[in-house]
């Protein structure tokens, strides 16, 4: 963030306040309270099943919370959802991407539908698409590409339009360490730009490596948030690793008796 | 060769079609054992009614069913294969390649000939309940006419030609194969164009030429003149039936012993085309040699249409042309255009012809928008996920979702009118008004078409997937189907009336200018109703109400 912008207090891009969301009979998200403020990287983690996903597409308009509200850059998701979707750039843990389509045009339509006109969409997906060395393969219908190609257009088109608030459902996924390295700087570059990331990953040591603040969720609910050290003080282990910590409150610290068990 | 990984694995077949798409009402169908209490059922309760009853049939209605049964008899193993092939065509051939490289079988160590067995006997066991129906029906009769000699023979080859049908769906799954592995090895749109054509047209020669028209002309045939049938494998087992009927038993014996080797034959290519052609990889196609991103200027702006509408447009096209599993839904429209116009095209000039040409006017309207709108929805699959993430405005949506419907199904209105009209003419003004009517039908149905799909789409991309769920399939049937009644009545009647169907005389002085206004009047109302039908279930797609 700008040394201006610091001095000025501006709301979070993001304020999802006391969210709730059921699936049957499955409380998948249960009065869960986030903000992420501008310029921060937040990591979202939690056990598989923990309402990850599902808080994040909420915060996107592609699930109804049952009660609580989501404000995106001071727009209500529920009542104004084009509004929001246009300031946010979003990766799904699976990139779906349209198969029969080249990247090319894929990213035509991504960038046409941002409102971006033909000037702009060369430079922005021109410049993503060499950084992440995809340019090669821009005019290749996507249904031969791997699952890191996949990822990486998923990135570009989520990056194109320049959004204020970035949601990244493991978006490292399937990338090589070049790639993941260059995303991790992008990221970084934003955030320093004021942009708000919104970070899922079951890989800690990434999370303890870009994320400026982390929430850790369980069940629905929000078991510990903070920066990384401020974590590792609540959860009473201060010099160990975000993997320790992450296992100590999720209740999953018995994997050695699990293998154990196997008897393999 | 393992029987009981054959067995095993055609059950996991059976089960994956009534369960990949998640239907709940027809979970109930999804176990080997329940389909066999229902073809039990399906046999025994007609087997038991007809005895009931046979007895009290008058001697006209006997003499009269007498050699209805000898044809079916004659028909059923023949059926059998048809039904088979046409079905597994709209179904087995629709999967695309990603689901069929990406099957867990493909790694599994199953030899091609169990593959094929297994697939075979589970799509066999799909369409049984068809023959234990046909079964049911037909031995109380058999037995009623002393036909009794007729029916085991009749029931066995049935089932051989039931699998001789599976095995024809293995072989046209590879040749599909073969085609879009062909197409890939190109380079550039034309491949793709190619591959589209070569699977239309496949999809188009095997419909047709099982189809009910050509069939009766082909057993016609048999009946007429049972030494030509050898020629055509396909007809051995009829053959066999025929020769049976006359008490020719050593050409019956040769001709059952025929059919059972043809059908081995089949199988056997069927196992060496999956052995050659056993995955379709989804290799990477370019389709420009420039290795840099130009984006492509804004197109489609005006006539109400925004950037983005026009690259959806844009997109529904590319869909239909280069997914495999959508080439079959450009395939229906030519088959069925094709078969209500033989008739015509078999007797050019006779005034009978208008009738199926009337209704076939009132009937691609109905049905070419509608199938086009309600699987627009669906067929996205799990990619439906980039137009709920993006700011799309429900109009845009609809413009571009609409837009390849109305064009392929206008194209195709106007080709089968004018074809009509060529054939069998109604005169300039009774065209000129199916033609305005007919587009007011088309802009109705695309409505209700694509409001169903967004209301109850069916994401399942894959073996099987319609795009729609059932509930869905019912209700935009039974809207589209009222709308183009409404719409095409008050024409239809002064058409009719005037005599214009059967070159009759006019018999009830209705005029076609009052007529025609009652319809664009019903029609322009009905094309407001189903706006709204439409954007409300936009609405809800895209705001997840």
């Amino acid at each position: 963030m700008k040394s201006s912008d610091a001095e000025v207090k501006y709301p979070p891009n993001v304020m999802v306040t006391g969210v709730s969301k059921s699936f049957g009979a499955l409380k998948a998200v249960n009065q869960l309270s986030l903000l992420v403020e501008r310029g921060e990287i937040r990591g979202l983690l939690g056990p598989n099943g923990s309402g990850k996903s599902t808080t994040m597409k909420m915060i996107l308009g592609l699930l109804k919370p049952d009660s609580g509200n989501i404000n995106v850059c001071g727009i209500d998701v529920r009542v104004k959802p084009v509004e929001t979707k246009r300031v946010i750039g979003y990766v799904p843990e699976t990139p779906f991407l349209y198969e029969y389509l080249s990247a090319s045009e894929y990213l035509d339509l991504v960038g046409v539908a941002y409102g971006l006109d033909q000037t702009e969409r060369k430079k922005r997906a021109g410049e993503l698409l060499q950084a992440l060395q995809m340019d090669k393969h821009v005019n290749e219908v996507m249904s031969g590409f791997s699952q890191g190609m996949r990822q990486k257009i998923a990135l570009i088109a989520a990056l194109m339009h320049k959004p204020k608030v970035l949601i990244l459902d493991e978006p490292l996924n399937g990338l090589d360490p070049r790639s993941a390295r260059i995303v991790k700087e992008i990221l970084h570059r934003l955030a320093g730009e004021g942009v708000s990331i919104l970070f899922s990953t079951h890989v800690l040591e990434i999370a303890d490596a870009i994320c400026s603040k982390i929430t850790i969720i369980s069940n629905g609910s929000t078991i510990a948030e903070g920066t990384s050290q401020e974590i590792k003080t609540i959860a009473g282990l201060k010099g160990s690793t975000l993997e320790d910590v992450f296992l100590k409150l999720t209740g999953s610290e018995d994997t050695a008796k699990v293998v154990e068990a196997l008897k393999l | 060769m393992r029987p009981r990984l054959i067995i095993t694995l055609a059950s996991a077949f059976f089960k994956s079609y009534f369960r990949s798409s998640q239907r709940a009402s027809v979970s109930f169908f999804s176990k080997p054992k329940v389909m066999l209490v229902i073809d039990i059922a399906l046999f025994a309760l007609p087997a038991l009614a007809l005895q009931l009853i046979i007895g009290s049939f008058p001697a006209d209605i006997n003499a009269t069913l007498a050699p209805l049964i000898v044809q079916a008899m004659i028909s059923l193993p023949i059926l059998m294969t048809s039904a088979v092939i046409v079905s597994g065509l709209m179904f087995e051939l629709g999967q695309g390649s990603a689901i069929s490289s990406s099957e867990a079988v493909n790694w599994w160590p199953v030899s091609p000939r169990e593959y094929v067995a297994a697939s075979a006997l589970s799509t066999s066991s799909l369409y049984s309940a068809f023959l234990a129906l046909s079964a049911g029906i037909t031995l109380p009769l058999a037995l009623k006419f002393e036909l009794f000699y007729l029916w085991p023979v009749c029931m066995l080859l049935s089932i051989l030609s039931l699998l001789l049908g599976a095995f024809i769906v293995e072989i046209l799954k590879a040749i599909v194969n073969r085609v879009s592995s062909a197409a890939y090895k190109k380079r550039g749109r034309i491949a793709l164009a190619a591959r589209l054509v070569a699977l239309v047209v496949l999809f188009s020669i095997i419909q047709i030429a099982f189809q009910p028209y050509f069939l009766y002309w082909f057993l016609g045939g048999i009946m007429g003149g049972i030494d030509l049938a050898w020629v055509v494998p396909f007809l051995w087992s009829s053959s066999a039936m025929v020769s049976l009927l006359r008490y020719y038993t050593v050409q019956a014996a040769l001709y059952t012993l025929l059919s059972f080797l043809f059908t081995v034959a089949l199988y056997e290519l069927a196992s060496q085309l999956r052995r050659r052609y056993w995955s379709p990889v989804p290799i990477s196609i370019a389709i420009a040699e420039s290795g840099e991103y130009i984006p492509q200027a804004s197109i489609g702006r005006g006539f109400g249409f925004s950037s983005f509408a026009s690259l959806l447009a844009l997109k529904e096209f590319r869909a239909l042309t280069r997914r495999k599993d959508l080439a079959r839904y450009i395939a229906i429209p030519v088959v069925m255009s094709i078969s209500l116009l033989l008739p015509m095209i078999a007797s050019p000039g006779d005034m009978s012809g208008r009738g199926p040409g009337f209704f076939l006017a009132a009937f691609i309207p109905l049905i070419v928008p509608l199938m086009f709108t309600t699987i627009s929805i669906g067929q996205e699959g799990v990619s439906i996920m980039n137009l709920l993430s993006l700011p799309v405005k429900p109009n845009d949506l609809i413009k571009g979702k609409l837009t390849p419907a109305l064009l392929i199904s206008g194209l195709m209105s106007f080709a089968v009118i004018a074809v009509m009209e060529l054939l069998a003419p109604l005169g300039l003004s009774n065209v000129l008004a199916t033609g305005a009517i007919s587009v007011m039908a088309l802009v109705t149905n695309s409505f209700i078409g694509l409001g169903v799909g967004s209301r109850w789409p069916d994401y399942t991309v894959g073996s099987r997937s319609r795009y729609v769920t059932l509930k869905g399939f019912i209700v935009g049937f039974v809207l589209s189907g009222l709308a183009t009644l409404t719409v095409f009545a008050p024409v239809g009647l002064y058409i009719v009336t005037s005599g214009g169907v059967r070159g009759e005389a006019p018999f009830l002085g209705l005029e076609l200018l009052p007529m025609l206004s009652i319809s664009i009047v019903l029609g322009s109302v009905l094309i407001f109703l189903s706006y709204i039908f439409c954007k409300k279930g936009v609405d809800s797609l895209l705001s997840n109400r």
